[in-house]
């Protein structure tokens, strides 16, 4: 049986897979009793509470008709995650202003508006702007260049 | 009095160079957000919560805040001008403030929004210089059973907000509530949830959870529809107001002022709220209503008084209850525990300095808005064409440097694309973020509240409903979660959403 509501479907199995799953790992943990509630109880609980609450979005999406998902970002998702993760990489090893210059310019690939002379252009601007405000007037620790980059 | 006492004092922290300082800062970073296309007040304050570690708690609230009310300030230009609302409670400004734009009222609508707001946001902090101390002293009577009520009652109201299903929201909150239990736990110093990570020991930071949410997931989905909106803003033109249109808006503002200071302290009201609720009841009792939608003065009034007394009231749950109502709140609450003090009703009695400067400041920051920004509309105005295809690389940068900086560690970076890509894929399936921040800061603060009942009533849940305090706000939040669901209301709320 096709799902009649596709957004209720999807959220309501991922609100079940995060229920059961918080309440799995909630298990490891002493309950405790009701007097002296151990850690394990409250989020045992709320999982549970979680997943019963996706199961009848689950049951709805089947029943009441709703909107499709439609397409997905996929390029703003991969590219914009891709610039966050490459700045989390080159911070400490290459430096702000390489990973400042590198995510800017991975980040704004998923702009339809994209030209890369742009992009080059405004990782300058923005390497310099946060070197100014986040270093030297904020007083960040942060190294402008990181070992990677220095010879 | 009493009352003269505290503003007293109130100004007395609120007007020292320094706060005036932070205030006038606060204010205009909020407007500049608020004019930014495609940055909200959320991911903004989250961006700027790290900055403001190193400055004193009153200092770092008073520019917390001036950002949050500066933000719909900054909102409602842009929605009168170009018929883009920066912010939400903005929406219907929009519907007669652009047309008076487009008959070249611009700057009699603008300078409407500035001083309804004005006056609004003065009567706002005088109801919460005398209401704010009468809420505290009740909630200090408050034990553990009522606590947690409470928190339930603020958690269901604060649905009232999120767009589309009442399941799927409070689904929202409880995934919160489990995110926010992530780390040690108090009481027994069991690490839950961490997957033995010395990283999630102390659990998420609120900063990564909302930059990621609000700031990573919204511009994934800003970039769905890239449509270029050819930006022409109107002509300003006079701000001066003819002696008609002052005595029109007169009536409007008080309604509006009235409406948005109610609506404002209901826990989950707030500005948004408030706003549609002003426009419509305005519609109803204006003997002009055939006007509007076509560029009533008073469509521009009732509702900028609206959100403005709203915005600041709802600053009335968060500094006397610990309970924030929306997710600037939340953060507000977020940067209250990192500056050491812990919200609730003590607050008050505890550091009344800082809980009457803030309030003061708010006063102030109104005065900075009106006296900034009518003058520099003309700068505002020119920021409104920043493309966003600029902007967002912009925002993305300052979102990984104020999570790295949190304590110098790329797995916050890490853990914030996550939170993107979370909050991404469930708002694109009708799931909105809000409610699931205000479950995240709420999270072990319930918990406590929980365990220290049970432990007191000998286990027994009944606790919750035998004191009769505590009955009552349960009673509430039954009532609030019936009534949303029931079929007259969820046709109203979705007309509120769609309408304008």
């Amino acid at each position: 049986m096709a799902p009649r509501s596709p957004r209720d479907f999807w959220s309501g199995l991922i609100f079940v897979g995060f229920g059961l799953g918080f309440a799995w790992l909630a298990r490891d943990y002493p309950m405790g009793t009701t007097r002296r509630m151990g850690p394990g109880m409250f989020p045992f609980a709320l999982g549970l509470l979680l997943a019963g609450l996706g199961a009848i979005v689950l049951v709805r999406s089947m029943v009441t008709a709703g909107a499709p998902v439609g397409r997905l970002n996929l390029k703003g998702l991969l590219l914009l995650t891709g610039a966050v993760l490459l700045f989390g990489l080159l911070i400490e090893k290459a430096g702000l202003i390489a990973a400042v210059g590198a995510a800017v310019v991975v980040a704004a690939a998923a702009s339809t508006h994209f030209r890369l002379a742009n992009a080059v252009v405004s990782a300058g601007v923005l390497s310099v702007f946060t070197m100014l405000v986040f270093v030297y007037a904020v007083g960040l620790p942060l190294k402008l260049v990181g070992p990677w980059l220095r010879f | 009095m009493e009352f003269f006492d505290n503003l007293a004092l109130g100004f007395s922290v609120a007007l020292t160079p320094a706060h005036l300082f932070y205030c006038f800062v606060g204010v205009l970073l909020g407007t500049l957000i608020g004019v930014l296309p495609g940055l909200g007040p959320v991911a903004a304050i989250a961006m700027l919560l790290p900055a403001t570690f190193a400055l004193s708690p009153a200092a770092s609230l008073i520019m917390l805040a001036g950002i949050y009310y500066g933000a719909q300030y900054g909102g409602s230009t842009t929605a009168i001008l170009i018929n883009l609302p920066g912010e939400s409670s903005s929406v219907v400004t929009a519907i007669d403030g652009y047309r008076m734009a487009q008959q070249g009222r611009a700057g009699a609508a603008l300078a409407t929004a500035a001083l309804s707001s004005f006056f609004a946001g003065t009567v706002a902090t005088l109801l919460l210089a005398m209401f704010a101390p009468a809420l505290a002293r009740v909630a200090l009577q408050f034990g553990p059973a009522e606590y947690f009520s409470l928190m339930v009652l603020g958690l269901v109201a604060s649905v009232v907000l999120a767009n589309g299903s009442l399941i799927k929201a409070i689904a929202m909150i409880i995934l919160g509530l489990l995110l926010g239990l992530v780390g040690t736990d108090v009481t027994s110093g069991i690490q839950r949830f961490a997957f033995g990570s010395p990283n999630l020991a102390d659990g998420l930071d609120v900063v990564v959870v909302a930059m990621g949410m609000f700031g990573i997931g919204e511009i994934i989905r800003n970039l769905e529809d890239e449509t270029t909106r050819t930006v022409t803003a109107s002509k300003v033109g006079g701000l001066r107001l003819s002696r008609d249109d002052a005595r029109r808006i007169v009536a409007p503002t008080l309604r509006g002022t009235a409406l948005g200071s109610l609506l404002g302290i209901l826990p989950g009201g707030g500005a948004l709220l408030a706003s549609f609720a002003a426009y419509s009841v305005e519609k109803k009792v204006s003997p002009r209503a055939s006007e509007f939608g076509h560029g009533a003065i008073e469509g521009v009034a009732a509702p900028e008084a609206a959100n403005n007394a709203g915005a600041q009231t709802s600053f009335v749950p968060m500094l006397t209850l610990g309970l924030p109502s929306n997710p600037v709140m939340a953060l507000m609450i977020g940067a209250m525990v990192i500056q050491g003090i812990t919200p609730g009703p003590q607050v008050m009695t505890q550091q009344p300095a800082l809980f009457w400067g803030v309030i003061a400041s708010m006063w102030v920051g109104n005065l900075f808005l009106v006296i900034l920004n009518l003058p520099l509309i003309g700068i505002w105005v020119r920021l409104l064409s920043v493309p966003y295809h600029h902007l967002f690389p912009a925002i993305v940068i300052f979102c990984a440097i104020g999570v790295y900086s949190l304590n110098n560690n790329p797995s916050n970076v890490y853990l914030m694309a996550s939170f993107g890509v979370l909050g991404y894929g469930l708002a694109r399936l009708d799931c909105e973020p809000a409610p699931l921040l205000l479950g995240f800061v709420l999270g072990p603060v319930m918990e406590e509240y929980f365990r220290r009942s049970m432990t007191i009533s000998g286990g027994e849940m009944m606790v919750f409903i035998e004191r009769p305090l505590s009955a009552t706000l349960l009673a509430c939040a039954a009532i609030t979660a019936v009534s949303i669901a029931a079929p007259a209301l969820r046709r109203t709320r979705q007309r509120a959403f769609e309408g304008a």
